[in-house]
């Protein structure tokens, strides 16, 4: 037999049960409201570290449609070392990308140009992709779209012009990977007249940036007395010390 | 129905250090002295030391004044002895740059129950508390843990009892998290109570306490970087998210003054959690009242500074601020001491900081008159020992050769200074794709390599190691420059191109022409790249245009398959597109190895003990297409060296001179390209 309870405590249970029907209802709710960013991005990073729980989390939101979690599952998986893990992070940079996240166009052309277990290299897919994310606003895109035109790959020519004209977009939005390349065309001719003194503004552009194969090639150029530089002692230890450190901490890739 | 569990960072229950600064900062409150009592403090700022203790260069032998804590701590003598309150810091890079570092930790790693030789100095010269930069994990987390005397909670990282001997100051990280517990790998703040000398409204000085709260960033690039260390062990979080999550955390614990003891330099891209230098992004959370800042390895304030990142809005490079943050950046190697001077007012309940008195300095250990200032003579005596060893280590055998391995006539295909190179990049290379890339055991594993020293700077410019012992220092010798091993993915047409492309080293030879010809072009020798294996075989035909000179190339005995797959060992120049070898460029990358090709090299011959000519040093893959000219054929080389090209069955060379009448030390040679 239930005890009688005093006037007060019905208002105390009442009130617990209204807040159990509350958050109840929140939590209802909760699967028809996708994720913000900061709590995907959030998932990314645990999914990173193999967080089991936070690739469900991932799992889920694509699954319910969020183009974010598709391209952050993606992302993490196609960088697992399993072929399997690759094969299905592909479909959801794949999903994504569909769904027009340029973010995700830029990395499933990214894994299609290069390859992966199980996955030969497909340039022209992959240019296609690149060419959709650049004019999705991912400047990173014109470096490896820059890439395949500095080489044959098959069914497309080399065209040092086009891909002088990529890699300079690329450079011109800050990548010191770009910077270095162009600088390699610009200084040794290729696709344009070789011009060392535009060849060196672009190495110490991405030498500013720590890219230490943009030092390594001032400080040979110091050297060498080429590019405009002379030999300098001083300048020489410094780039020295600059191509060496900066291999520990190199610039993002694009 | 499921719905997705949230994950919640649990950070209730916090490092010991952090728990224990907590518990110290609720103790005291009223410092029992009235207001408007005035106080000043320096704060001192080392960075990027990189274990550069002594003014000494471990690769040339030599004293090198321009550098080093010896003399860094005499800039902080001099700092404390104009400051009635000084508080000295570190940003970071401490324990990683130079061979002392490498014999620490690589060579003869340090035992738990004794203190790293840069903490040492540190401890003497009272350090007051730290940051970690990037190159602390350069080592891995087990080395970190014990040079540090931490207790991580991460996978891969055993723990005794009591932890190993460390530096005597706190450090403070608070972006970089355990996979394994969520929570933060070192105290992400520790707040200080610093007795300060303060003067009173009425004149008199009392000592008093003030509390200083360090928090500490690193950048979250570490997880590229040391990627192999930190993969699935440790994450981290973005800088302004952290700050604005422990900032208000540390006011609210009694921090009178917040200084940031961050990592990096500034960028004013869009914010990002991941980006390298946030700095300039980390300066707008409120609640900071000052930034020790570095990694970019440049001095700030500086008026003159021509670097992008102090020539951003909102950074004063002529006062140090950053959006009004007072801010400074010593430079690196110890060459600099940052100060910033804070002038602090007590209102009755707490310190605060008039920024009107503050001042900020990087300064230089060189004197206006080039000169250094003087070392500071307790230093070398507490490390004697450590460098003393490190100088024995880097003279140290690492193994024999019965041949004078040298590059006087490697552009003739002479391989006695390459061959070694290439076989080290091999055995390293096949080593890791078994290990590591399953998926590509399969391919052949070749390697390429360039005489890097050639000539171009005159008859000195040649590598040149004679037979007997080699040493740590000849390594520099037969591998120059700073880069590391890359391996690539490659077909056989890719190889062709490579080659042909190394083959522009060559001018084109008129075989008709009577007169002279030079046969090296101005193409550079350290793009010359060459295999030398017996796999691997290849004519190089300089009556040919370039493009068109790679002839009978073959593997194993059969023309190379355009199509079939190979793996190539090389450098990180070539693989990032250096020298524009068409093709040639990361994508094509399977492996960017961490390891230096030099300490590649190193360990290969200390793991063969002995190098003999017939194994290491004359396998040619390459030789010239053969052809008669009327005229000769000509190259420069040091003088006197043709017994050498005799001795390495380069018996279709001659001499012409002992001087080519230059000062550069050179001879002219010729080459009878029919033999």
């Amino acid at each position: 037999m239930p005890r009688k309870l005093r006037p007060g405590q019905y208002t105390l249970i009442s009130l617990a049960a209204l807040t159990t029907l509350v958050v109840a209802g929140v939590f209802w709710q909760y699967p028809t409201r996708l994720p913000d960013a900061a709590q995907i991005e959030q998932w990314g990073v645990l999914a990173g570290v193999q967080d089991k729980e936070a690739t469900q989390s991932l799992h889920r939101a694509a699954d319910q449609g969020s183009a974010l979690a598709a391209r952050a599952l993606g992302q993490v998986l196609v960088l697992r070392p399993d072929e399997a893990a690759v094969q299905e992070g592909q479909r959801w940079l794949q999903r994504a990308a569909l769904a027009g996240d340029a973010r995700a166009q830029l990395l499933l052309g990214k894994l299609l140009l290069k390859g992966a277990p199980g996955m030969p290299a497909q340039a022209l897919a992959a240019q296609a992709w690149l060419e959709a994310a650049f004019k999705g606003g991912q400047p990173g895109a014109a470096h490896y779209l820059g890439l395949i035109h500095r080489q044959d790959v098959p069914g497309q020519a080399r065209s040092p012009e086009k891909a002088l004209q990529w890699l300079e977009e690329a450079a011109k939005a800050g990548f010191a990977d770009s910077q270095f390349l162009l600088g390699q065309m610009v200084m040794t001719g290729d696709g344009t007249a070789a011009d060392p003194v535009r060849a060196r503004k672009w190495f110490e552009a991405a030498a500013e940036q720590d890219h230490p194969e943009a030092n390594l090639q001032l400080l040979m150029a110091y050297t060498r007395n080429e590019l405009g530089l002379k030999r300098n002692a001083e300048a020489e230890t410094r780039q020295w010390m600059e191509a060496q450190h900066s291999l520990r901490h190199r610039p993002a890739a694009p | 129905m499921n719905h997705p569990q949230p994950v919640v960072l649990r950070l209730s229950v916090l490092p010991l250090a952090l728990a224990s600064a907590l518990l110290a900062a609720c103790g005291a409150t009223d410092p029992g002295i009235p207001s408007n009592t005035k106080a000043t403090l320096a704060l001192l700022e080392t960075t990027d030391l990189h274990t550069n203790v002594m003014s000494y260069d471990y690769f040339k032998l030599a004293e090198d004044k321009s550098l080093g804590f010896e003399r860094t701590a005499t800039l902080i003598n001099a700092a404390r002895a104009e400051f009635p309150n000084t508080m000295l810091l570190d940003n970071g890079d401490t324990i990683q740059g130079t061979a002392l570092s490498d014999y620490q930790s690589l060579v003869s790693p340090l035992p738990c129950n004794q203190t790293l030789a840069m903490y040492k100095v540190m401890n003497l010269m009272k350090f007051e508390g730290g940051g970690i930069g990037n190159h602390e994990f350069n080592y891995g987390l087990p080395f970190l843990n014990q040079v540090t005397g931490s207790k991580f909670d991460v996978d891969g990282v055993t723990n005794g009892a009591a932890p190993c001997a460390g530096p005597s100051f706190p450090q403070a990280l608070a972006n970089v998290y355990s996979a394994k517990t969520k929570e933060p790998l070192f105290a992400p703040y520790h707040i200080i109570t610093k007795n300060v000398s303060a003067t009173q409204p009425d004149g008199k000085t009392v000592m008093t306490a003030v509390k200083v709260g360090i928090i500490g960033f690193t950048p979250p690039t570490i997880m590229a970087w040391d990627k192999r260390w930190l993969d699935g062990k440790v994450y981290t979080a973005g800088l302004v998210e952290t700050a604005t999550k422990y900032i208000p955390e540390m006011r609210s614990k009694g921090a009178d003054v917040v200084v940031v003891i961050s990592h990096g330099g500034l960028d004013n891209t869009a914010y990002d959690p991941t980006m390298e230098n946030g700095n300039w992004h980390l300066s707008k959370v409120p609640g900071i009242d000052a930034m020790l800042i570095g990694h970019s390895h440049q001095v700030f304030p500086d008026a003159a500074s021509t670097s992008a990142q102090f020539n951003l809005p909102g950074v004063d490079k002529v006062k140090g601020t950053v959006n009004g943050v007072p801010t400074v950046m010593a430079n690196y190697w110890g060459k600099h001491l940052g100060v910033i001077k804070l002038d602090l007012v007590f209102d009755g309940a707490k310190w605060a900081v008039n920024s009107a008195g503050t001042k900020v300095e990087a300064r230089s250990a060189q004197n206006a008159d080039k000169t250094y200032v003087a070392v500071e003579p307790t230093i070398a005596p507490a490390v004697a020992t450590e460098h003393a060893a490190t100088i024995q280590y880097v003279k140290t055998p690492i193994g024999t050769t019965n041949f004078n391995m040298h590059s006087y006539f490697a552009d003739l295909g002479e391989v006695s200074a390459i061959e070694i190179v290439n076989q080290a990049q091999a055995d390293y290379v096949s080593t890791y794709v078994t290990a590591n890339l399953p998926q590509y055991k399969t391919l052949p594993v070749l390697s390429i390599s360039a005489p890097f020293k050639s000539g171009f700077a005159g008859g000195n410019d040649y590598t040149d190691v004679a037979s007997g012992n080699v040493a740590i220092n000849n390594a520099a010798d037969l591998y120059l420059y700073p880069n590391t091993v890359y391996a690539l993915r490659v077909q056989g047409k890719d190889i062709k191109n490579w080659l042909e492309t190394a083959a522009k080293r060559f001018n084109k030879i008129d075989p008709n022409l009577t007169t002279d010809q030079p046969l090296i072009s101005s193409f550079p020798g350290y793009n010359f790249d060459m295999f030398t294996s017996p796999d691997i075989k290849y004519e190089i035909d300089v009556t040919q245009a370039e493009g068109s000179r790679i002839k009978k190339l073959t593997y194993k005995g059969v023309d190379l398959d355009p199509a079939a797959y190979f793996i190539v060992a090389t450098n990180n120049y070539r693989g990032s597109g250096g020298g524009n070898f068409p093709g040639i460029d990361s994508t094509k990358v399977i492996y960017a190895s961490p390891d230096a090709n030099r300490d590649v090299l190193i360990s290969y011959i200390k793991t063969l003990k002995t190098l003999s000519l017939a194994k290491n040093g004359s396998d040619r893959s390459w030789n010239f297409t053969k052809v008669s000219t009327n005229g000769r054929v000509t190259f420069k080389s040091a003088p006197n060296k043709l017994s050498l090209a005799t001795a390495a069955g380069l018996t279709n060379i001659s001499s012409l001179n002992n001087s080519d009448g230059t000062t550069n030390n050179l001879a002219d040679y010729a080459i009878d390209l029919s033999k």
